[in-house]
Formats: C-alpha cells, sequence, structure tokens
C-alpha cells in the first residue's frame, strides 16, 4: 500500500498535554513527537520507517553501536523534553508497535501498572550519584627494615606494608561512600543502586564503588543539591559525582526488592 | 483529552542542575545504563533480544583490536560503558553472552589485577 511502512515507537508515557505541547521537541530521525491517548494517559510516540525500526532492521541496527548512542541519546532527549513538561514514565528504548492503534490498546490493558508509576514519580526528578575512589596517589611509606633483616624477609614485609596501606584506603572510601548514600537518602523518597561501572572498560584509573539513582521531590531538588555539594567538598580520597535531572528511569517500576527504598 | 495537564512544577524557573553537569552533560554509560537497562517494560511488537548491555560491550571489545586502535579511529564512546547486566531476553543468549565473557576474560587475564 504505502511506499514506506511504518512503525509506531514509543519514548515514554505521561498525562495528556495540550496540543503542540511536543512542538519543540525533534524526534528519532528528526521526526515528529506526539502522543496516542487512552483513559488519561498519553504515549509519547514518533511514527518512523519500518525499513530502519522494523524488526529485521533494528536486530542490525542494534549491532551497530554508532546507531545505538545516536537513538540512545535521542530517545534520551525527548524523554528528557516530556519530563520538562509533566511527570513521564520513560519506556525502555525500543519500545516498538505496528501501529497507533497498537499503543492504544497497550495504555488501556496497561493502564493500572502505568497509573500507579507516574503517580509514584509526579513531582519528582531522578538524580545519579556516582562515588569514585582515588588511587592515584602514592602508597604510604614503608617502614624502613631493620639493618640486619635478610632482604626476602624485607620484601616481604613491605608487600604486606602495601596490602595493609590499600586495605585501610578501601575502608575509607567504602565508608565515605555509605556516609554520603546515608546522607543523601534522608533527603529522597526512593533509591535504586545501579551496579558500578566498570573501570576496565572505562579506562578511567578511578574505580567506581557506588552507584546509586535517587528520586527526590521537587520541593527537597535544592536541599539535596547543596548537601551534594557539602559532601563533594568535604569527601577525601575519593570522588563524588552528581548526574540530573534525569526522568525517572530508574523508578519506572516497583522496587523489585522491596526492601531497598530509602528513609523518609 | 481532558484536563491537560500542568508543567511539572520542578522548581520554578531554570531547571536546577547538578553541579558538575546535568543529564545533558552526562557520559553515554550513564545514558545507556538508564535506557537499556532501566524504564518501563512493556513487551512491542517488535522483539528484539539485544538489549543487554555487557554483552553489546564485550563484542565490542572482540571486535576492536585494542583500546588504541578503537581510540586511533575515533572510537571512544565505550570507554565510559559499564559493564552491566540485565535479564537476558532467553537461555541463548545468555549462554552466548557467558561464553563471550569468558573469552573475554581469557583474552584479558593478563591485564587483571
Amino acid at each position: 500500500m504505502s511506499a514506506e511502512a511504518r512503525v509506531c515507537y514509543c519514548y515514554a508515557v505521561t498525562k495528556p498535554l495540550p496540543p503542540d505541547a511536543l512542538a519543540g521537541v525533534p524526534g528519532l530521525r528528526d521526526s515528529t513527537v506526539d502522543t496516542v491517548e487512552c483513559d488519561g494517559l498519553a504515549a509519547v510516540v514518533s511514527e518512523l520507517p519500518a525499513a530502519e525500526f522494523g524488526e529485521r532492521a533494528l536486530r542490525a541496527n542494534l549491532e551497530d553501536l554508532g546507531w545505538l548512542e545516536r537513538v540512545a541519546r535521542r530517545h534520551n532527549d525527548v524523554v528528557d523534553g516530556v519530563a520538562r513538561r509533566a511527570a513521564t514514565v520513560p519506556f525502555r528504548l525500543a519500545t516498538i508497535y505496528r501501529d497507533r492503534h497498537r499503543v492504544h490498546e497497550v495504555l488501556r490493558s496497561g493502564a493500572a501498572r502505568i497509573g500507579a508509576a507516574l503517580d509514584r514519580i509526579e513531582g519528582r526528578s531522578e538524580w545519579g550519584l556516582k562515588v569514585y575512589a582515588e588511587f592515584a596517589e602514592e602508597a604510604e611509606p614503608v617502614p624502613p627494615s631493620g639493618p640486619t633483616e635478610p632482604p626476602g624477609r624485607s620484601y616481604l614485609r613491605k608487600r604486606l606494608a602495601e596490602r595493609r596501606s590499600r586495605d585501610l584506603r578501601w575502608a575509607r572510601v567504602e565508608e565515605t561512600a555509605a556516609k554520603v548514600d546515608e546522607s543523601l537518602c534522608a533527603l529522597a523518597v526512593d533509591r535504586r543502586a545501579h551496579r558500578p561501572q566498570s573501570r576496565r572498560l572505562s579506562g578511567d584509573s578511578e574505580q567506581n564503588v557506588l552507584n546509586v539513582a535517587y528520586l527526590v521531590d521537587d520541593a527537597d531538588v535544592d536541599s539535596f543539591l547543596a548537601r551534594a555539594g557539602e559532601l563533594r567538598a568535604a569527601a577525601r580520597g575519593c570522588r563524588v559525582g552528581l548526574t540530573g535531572p534525569w526522568a525517572p528511569y530508574s523508578f519506572a517500576l516497583p522496587d523489585p526488592g522491596a526492601t531497598g527504598s530509602a528513609g523518609s | 483529552m481532558t484536563e491537560p495537564v500542568l508543567p511539572v512544577n520542578r522548581t520554578t524557573g531554570s531547571r536546577p542542575q547538578a553541579p558538575g553537569g546535568g543529564s545533558t552533560g552526562a557520559n553515554l554509560a550513564d545514558i545507556l545504563e538508564r535506557v537499556l537497562d532501566k524504564g518501563i517494560v512493556i513487551a512491542g511488537d517488535i522483539q528484539v533480544n539485544l538489549l543487554d548491555i555487557e554483552l553489546l560491550t564485550i563484542k565490542l571489545r572482540l571486535l576492536v583490536a585494542s583500546v588504541d586502535k578503537a581510540k586511533e579511529m575515533g572510537i571512544d564512546w565505550w570507554e565510559h560503558d559499564p559493564a552491566l547486566t540485565s535479564t537476558p531476553a532467553s537461555a541463548k543468549l545468555e549462554s552466548e553472552n557467558r561464553e563471550l565473557r569468558e573469552k573475554v576474560a581469557r583474552l584479558e587475564g593478563s591485564e587483571r589485577e
């Protein structure tokens, strides 16, 4: 029928928006971003060529890391653009339906679950915290060996002292990370731990020891940021990095463990 | 549809930003760990399995001869790539993932601490 078959790519779900609310938000491939609405929910979508986002093409494209990067960034930009306007629950990347009618069906059948997710994050944003160990500095000085000590023993003593020193610094970093986490938790309504980012792959000399996301009430953002700034300035032996605000990606689903949620 | 929702009060005026960069300045690893592994999961009509960030990373590592070579070629975004696991969509993917990881571990055995 049509020369170019299309599929419906979903970025996020929000509540119905005023017309043209998303006019300034460019979608994937600079497509138009609009909504499919059902029962007080609005899926934020773009209609995209099946030649690029259909099943067959998608399999191949996801292996193309340049393609993946462009799509991941734009997906995030759209989600972020929507989140600036209203409470938004992001979809996982590459959630794609045959057409708008199917999106409508999905909203209808998932209304309870999606509505609950929206309620959970309304008026809140996600902030990312990463704590890195800074081990660039020299090892603590090793006490000199006695004049009569055999070289073998001296070597072992040196190794032992180095290991103790390293263990001590690790313990300090972990302690600091736990304190920072605890302190920020007190200003957040929820918390999710992410896996630390790999140093082997990052090529970074700093080891990521803590990677967490917090869900923060808009009313508490200023105090949260102020406290994060203080903790960053006070941190010794480690670096404290904060990113945000993010759309609440990490809080789109209920806490699987139901035990990791933060206080307050 | 009914009653348009007012923009959420993300504090007044400009959005607060994290000192040292907001999500706009976030590295690709931060973005990928969210868009690939987080967000609401509802099965789409188009089923793709390859959303395991660790598998992607490993495939890339095998593809690229060495870190330095990749840098020469200007391919470096994955330098900030976290090795994350998400639930593999199938047992097949899981075993492929495991095999690749073992292969990488062997290849990089000497680099490890």
